[in-house]
């Protein structure tokens, strides 16, 4: 177990100190302005900023898409088991693969007639 | 199954069932009679069926259900215990108390139909060796070569292999090397054996570093390319075609001043980039490569890491990179960024559907989620880009919309967004967001390779690698080609794209699919 998983650990350790240290470069190699103003820090607007938008309302649709992602992934993930051995269990297995995809079907034709596929 | 060394010398290679996966009794040492039961189902026919099939064919009867076996036995020894008392409440006589089983009359062994017995042949002899090879040779050539090599590696081994019992003398005083440690896995190749820990830590500085040489060498070429399409140069001031830019672009991408937006939240502003660009070269990680190689003494394999379910975790971490881009939008406190950190968390997770579901048609062909053995199942029957064309067109249209490229762009779209969520970075953070982006290009660009075109698989086997990066470009070429020729799309218009188009299309891909595996 831990045999397959070393190398993974080996190579994900060298992919975290890349951006790492090519974060600890900038700061070590960035020229030092002369001097620091106020207006250098301010979130880019063109125009007159309006203050942070973080407090601010934020349109439904996206936490919306969240969810049904949320919905549609894991039942994907639920699959991708059942695609490896789908050979072995043979018409039993599509008659189960067929019929979770027929409950799919029915929640996907639910949210497109509700309009939450809409932008 | 465990395909071992020996197995290139074996004639006929029977399926065997562990304990685990068949019913039936045993006596253990004490003597006790135990009951087995089955926990797994086997993936060939139960051991004790093809031996009844066998044994029928010499002409003696063994029923093939265990509870029949152990009927003809117990008849005899256990006084006719039934076979669903074992292991629940039966008592036995002792064994003095027992009848003597009578023996039944040795019977006459009949000359089979076809089949004969024959004295057991020593496993190394030349010949057994010689036939196995001769026997390759009607098959496909592809087929042969590829068990030509696998001898070849086998009989390497075993000739480098150290007798266990012996200890070696070591050689001048230098330290005596370590073989790589030798254990067969359960995947394509017959003579395949484990890495030693600092060829991995090797081969990954290795592969990383030629992952960033990509990177950044192919933001030359798409500046290039795109300049060609356009009637331009594109750049060449650095070094002779502009081959230095790269470097020049990492100088002035480092020398840029560091600094923090006024309200932005330090920590997550900083980590999101460095985020995004471990997942997105961790997820290179799975990728093979070529079929590994033997030098001197060590194995290396060909493929950074071979777990059963790297897909899963290539597609795991790319949900993880999607934390960088809503982290730092957010953090970095901006009408731009947060806008655009929202649009990329929407597009991304939309897309990542597709293309999961795009990618199960493959699954199910390649009847596993190691892309090493998607690659040698590939090998052995055909590329899936054929049969799964459909599949193919959705997971590179959901693989472009993954990486934010145009036409799916929409992330960053200049004109609406300045620059989406990378808006308020500047320097090495910023260059560690494109990082991020490029990587994964490259990545998707490898995975199709991988899953549809038989990865480094292919007619000139010793080039694989090769043949990998030229395919690997191939179809990174088709991103830029695409970012130079079509407009940007409209937000509605790419929700619309991914949810009530690809994603219908993936899922009855994937039924349509399951059907013809089951069926054929």
């Amino acid at each position: 177990m831990l045999r397959d998983w070393l190398p993974f650990l080996i190579y994900g350790l060298f992919a975290l100190v890349v951006p790492t240290s090519m974060i600890v470069a900038s700061f070590v190699f960035a020229q030092r302005p002369a001097r620091r103003t106020r207006a250098r820090g301010l979130p880019f607007e063109s125009g007159v900023s309006r203050g942070a938008m973080k407090h601010q309302r934020f349109t439904i649709s996206f936490y919306l898409t969240a969810m049904l992602f949320i919905l549609f992934d894991i039942e994907i993930v639920f699959m991708y088991p059942l695609a490896v051995i789908l050979h072995r269990l043979a018409w039993f297995g599509f008659a189960e693969f067929a019929f979770f995809v027929a409950i799919l079907a029915v929640a996907y034709v639910y949210i497109w007639r509700k309009g939450a596929l809409e932008w | 199954m465990f395909r071992s060394l020996v197995v290139g010398w074996a004639d006929l290679v029977l399926p065997g069932t562990s304990y685990l996966e068949r019913d039936g009794t045993y006596v253990n040492l004490e003597g006790r009679l135990q009951r087995l039961r089955r926990a797994v189902i086997p993936p060939a026919p139960d051991e004790l069926a093809w031996i009844s099939k066998l044994a029928e064919r010499f002409g003696v009867t063994i029923p093939p259900h265990a509870s029949a076996v152990f009927a003809a036995l117990s008849e005899r020894i256990y006084d006719g215990l039934p076979f669903g008392e074992v292991g629940e409440q039966a008592e036995l006589r002792t064994r003095s108390e027992a009848p003597t089983p009578e023996l039944p009359e040795e019977p006459g062994v009949p000359a089979g139909k076809g089949l004969r017995l024959v004295r057991y042949r020593p496993l190394f002899s030349g010949p057994a060796v010689e036939r196995s090879r001769a026997g390759t040779a009607g098959r496909g050539e592809a087929r042969d070569r590829h068990r030509r090599d696998r001898h070849r590696l086998a009989q390497r081994h075993l000739r480098r292999a150290p007798r266990p019992c012996q200890p070696r003398p070591a050689r001048g005083g230098r330290p005596d090397r370590e073989p790589a440690r030798r254990r067969p896995r359960r995947r394509g190749g017959g003579a395949q054996v484990t890495e030693v820990w600092w060829v991995s830590l090797i081969k990954a500085f290795v592969i990383i570093n030629l992952l960033m040489l990509t990177f950044a060498y192919m933001t030359l070429i798409e500046r290039k390319v795109l300049a060609r399409m356009q009637l331009r140069y594109g750049p060449n001031r650095a070094g002779p075609f502009g081959l230095l830019q790269p470097i020049a672009d990492l100088v002035k991408l480092i020398r840029k001043e560091a600094f923090f937006p006024a309200s932005a939240v330090d920590v997550l502003y900083i980590t999101a980039p460095v985020l995004s660009c471990f997942t997105a070269l961790a997820a290179f990680s799975v990728i093979p490569f070529g079929p590994g190689w033997t030098i001197g003494d060590y194995y290396v394999s060909g493929e950074v890491v071979n777990v059963s379910i790297s897909l899963i975790l290539l597609f795991a971490l790319g949900s993880l990179g999607i934390y960088g881009f809503i982290v730092g939008g957010w953090a970095s406190d901006s009408k731009y960024s947060l806008l655009g950190s929202m649009r990329t968390c929407a597009q991304m997770v939309s897309y990542e559907v597709s293309l999961t579901f795009a990618v199960l048609g493959v699954v199910l062909m390649g009847r596993s989620l190691s892309l090493v053995d998607i690659v040698h199942k590939q090998d052995e029957t055909f590329w899936f880009f054929g049969p799964q064309f459909v599949g193919l067109l959705i997971f590179f249209v959901a693989g472009v919309a993954e990486t934010n490229r145009p036409p799916f762009d929409l992330p960053e779209a200049d004109t609406e967004l300045v620059a989406g969520y990378h808006t308020e970075y500047s320097g090495m953070r910023f260059g560690l967001f494109q990082m991020g982006e490029y990587v994964n290009m490259i990545t998707l660009s490898a995975l199709a390779v991988t899953l549809f075109f038989g990865g480094w698989y292919g007619p000139w086997a010793p080039l694989g690698p090769l043949r990998f990066a030229l395919m690997l470009f191939a179809v990174i070429f088709i991103f830029l080609w695409l970012r130079a020729t079509l407009p940007r799309l409209r937000y509605d218009q790419l929700m619309r794209l991914g949810w009530k188009v690809l994603l219908p299309l993936a899922t009855v891909n994937a039924v349509v699919t399951a059907a013809l595996v089951v069926a054929l």
